[in-house]
């Protein structure tokens, strides 16, 4: 029997994640390097782990309210006072979800109509475009450029809006591309939003792990955070992904519409995930700033080796990703990327699985040891100069062949 | 096997860290980088890491290396003891001169001074219980100044600068590839 159809029409059509086409390849293989994870490599801190395992014992394994537990709502605004100039009130703007994942995929079902359009910038997380795709919603990709170290421009904001345009979904910093915004973009982003009328949904999962200049939220930006989801997690900054913890913070009436699908699909995030938020919020800034300093000491090696091994690649400025250019080796991202993990087992995402605009380029994560980024610079550079001999040999005699 | 926490060894470093040495940073991360490993996370030549490292031991911040085993486990056989010391202060010197008289010994590996009930916290090291309990009774306790010892054996160690003992590391839990 053909039971394919069955299969509701818009999940029909909805493509696989090209992570998961990769990550199928490599899970085959032994002895890979990997740096097409997306995740620390830290493991949650201990006291945040031993929180969790307090309050089971305390008996903590019931419901929670549908917000979250409200001394993890009041944490968390603390925590953004402090740390992001931003408030809300614990009592009916901050909602506690599964994850980013669930904190988008609510907003995207209580905000976009069918038909609806909304705006992302790509190369971006792979959950997007699907999960607009899901509510039958119109995706509006924008792209970034390398040039503008894959900031997100007005003006090709701009230039990508089309009347229906709704909602405007930030990642900054982006995974992939480990992109950010200046202010002074940020503000023109802002200017852009409240004239064409656009609420914005911020993915700032990074924000912790910027090294250069502080983060920005456009939320603090003047007349924004009515018209800001702000949504942010733990998987990142703590190491918690595991968890599946994360939080939406906005207009206590949007935050309300999300609660009726969070509250009828999932009715509320772990207790035990929560009891370890609320430890990873009061007392986990130590561990998080200790794992930022290494990872940034990650990125500028990486970052440096791919520039030595001729792969252009700019310094994210956030993220733990380095997005390098492999275009010179007259590869596409996806040949150069197969190629590599066949020659020399080292795993890079081909950058297209984050959208067309990845074209050319591949992620690298450095969130992994010393000694793996090393080795992975050795390999790379080494499939790097085989590519260019055997490119070389295929230009044809050049005076010194044989004979 | 051991395994570490990876971000760092001392957590009382972290905060002040701004102001140290990134030669210092990488070692107290405790990755075991060679100092070729070094030299090409910190961009700088292998020669120049071994300068940072001599300057390090000739200000005497680095005074040396040394390997952290896992004697259950190696079964060496070495027993180790704690022993709190009471001693009595001297005039211009206060515990200093004690201190380091005792701390000279061989079979001490560390020795502290301590606020509270007692004055030295001493760890000494020997081959067998014989050995230490001879070396309390015939040389700590007999020092001019030394007033009384209490002596306790360890029986199992769970944690060595940093290390976990006896846990498996479950690096390989990790997906190969994620978003
Ligand atoms: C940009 C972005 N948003 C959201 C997520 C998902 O985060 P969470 O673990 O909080 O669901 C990720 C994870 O890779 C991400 O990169």
């Amino acid at each position: 029997m053909d039971t394919t159809r069955f299969i509701a029409r818009h999940v029909v059509n909805l493509p696989r994640s090209g992570i998961r086409d990769f990550f199928e390849i490599v899970a085959k293989m032994d002895d890979v390097i990997s740096l097409g994870i997306g995740e620390p490599d830290f493991d949650t801190p201990w006291h945040i782990r031993e929180a969790a395992i307090y309050a089971l014992e305390k008996g903590k394994t019931h419901y929670t309210s549908n917000l979250g537990l409200i001394e993890l709502r009041r944490a968390i605004n603390r925590y953004l006072e402090k740390n992001f100039n931003l408030s809300y009130r614990p009592e009916d703007e901050i909602l506690v979800t599964v994850g980013v994942s669930e904190a988008l995929d609510i907003a995207f079902r209580a905000l976009v109509n069918p038909g609806d359009a909304v705006m992302f910038h790509q190369p971006c997380y792979v959950s997007y475009h699907p999960s607009i795709t899901l509510t039958h919603g119109v995706a509006v990709p924008v792209p970034t450029y390398a040039k503008d170290n894959f900031a997100l421009t007005a003006e090709a904001l701009a230039s990508a809006w089309q009347p229906g345009c709704k909602l405007l979904v930030l990642n900054l910093p982006c995974n992939p591309t480990g992109g950010t915004c200046s202010r002074a973009q940020l503000e023109a982003i802002a200017r852009f939003c409240v004239e064409k009328d656009l609420l914005v949904l911020s993915d700032e999962i990074y924000s912790e792990l910027t090294f250069e200049g502080g983060h920005v939220s456009i939320a603090c930006l003047p007349g924004m955070q009515e018209r800001t989801v702000f949504l942010h997690g733990f998987s990142k900054a703590f190491a918690m992904t595991g968890w599946r913890i994360g939080y939406a913070c906005g207009p206590a009436v949007l935050i309300e519409a999300m609660m009726k699908v969070h509250q009828y699909s999932m009715m509320c995030a772990s207790i035990i995930s929560q009891e370890g938020a609320i430890e990873a919020l009061q007392r986990g800034a130590d561990a998080m700033n200790a794992m930022r300093e290494q990872y940034q000491r990650r990125r500028d090696f990486i970052v440096r080796r791919f520039n030595e091994i001729g792969l252009k690649c700019h310094l994210p400025r956030g993220s733990f990703y380095a997005f390098p250019d492999v275009s010179v080796t007259g590869m596409s991202e996806k040949d150069f990327a197969v190629g590599l993990l066949q020659a020399e087992r080292v795993a890079m995402v081909p950058g297209t699985a984050f959208g067309g605009n990845g074209a050319g380029f591949c992620r690298a994560c450095f969130a992994t040891g010393y000694d793996q980024l090393i080795e992975a610079g050795t390999r790379i550079e080494r499939y790097v100069q085989k590519l260019a001999a055997q490119s070389a040999r295929a230009e044809g005699p050049q005076g010194d062949s044989p004979g | 096997m051991g395994i570490k926490n990876k971000y760092g060894f001392m957590a009382g470093f972290r905060e002040n860290s701004g102001l140290m040495n990134p030669v210092i940073k990488l070692l107290l991360e405790g990755g075991g980088l060679s100092t070729a490993q070094m030299a090409q996370v910190l961009n700088l030549s292998e020669a120049e890491v071994n300068r940072q490292l001599e300057q390090l031991k000739k200000e005497r911040i680095l005074l040396g290396w040394r390997p952290v085993l896992n004697l259950s486990e190696e079964d060496t056989g070495v027993v180790r003891a704690v022993i709190e010391v009471r001693i009595t202060p001297e005039r211009g010197g206060g515990f200093n001169r004690l201190a380091e008289r005792i701390s000279r010994f061989d079979e001490v590996e560390s020795c502290y001074l301590m606020s509270g009930g007692y004055d030295l916290l001493v760890f000494v090291s020997g081959s067998s219980l014989q050995k230490v309990a001879a070396f309390v009774s015939e040389k700590l306790s007999t020092v001019d100044g030394v007033l009384s010892t209490a002596t306790h054996f360890m029986l199992r160690s769970y944690k060595e600068h940093g290390f976990l003992l006896d846990v498996k590391s479950e690096e390989n839990s990790r997906l190969k590839v994620t978003p």
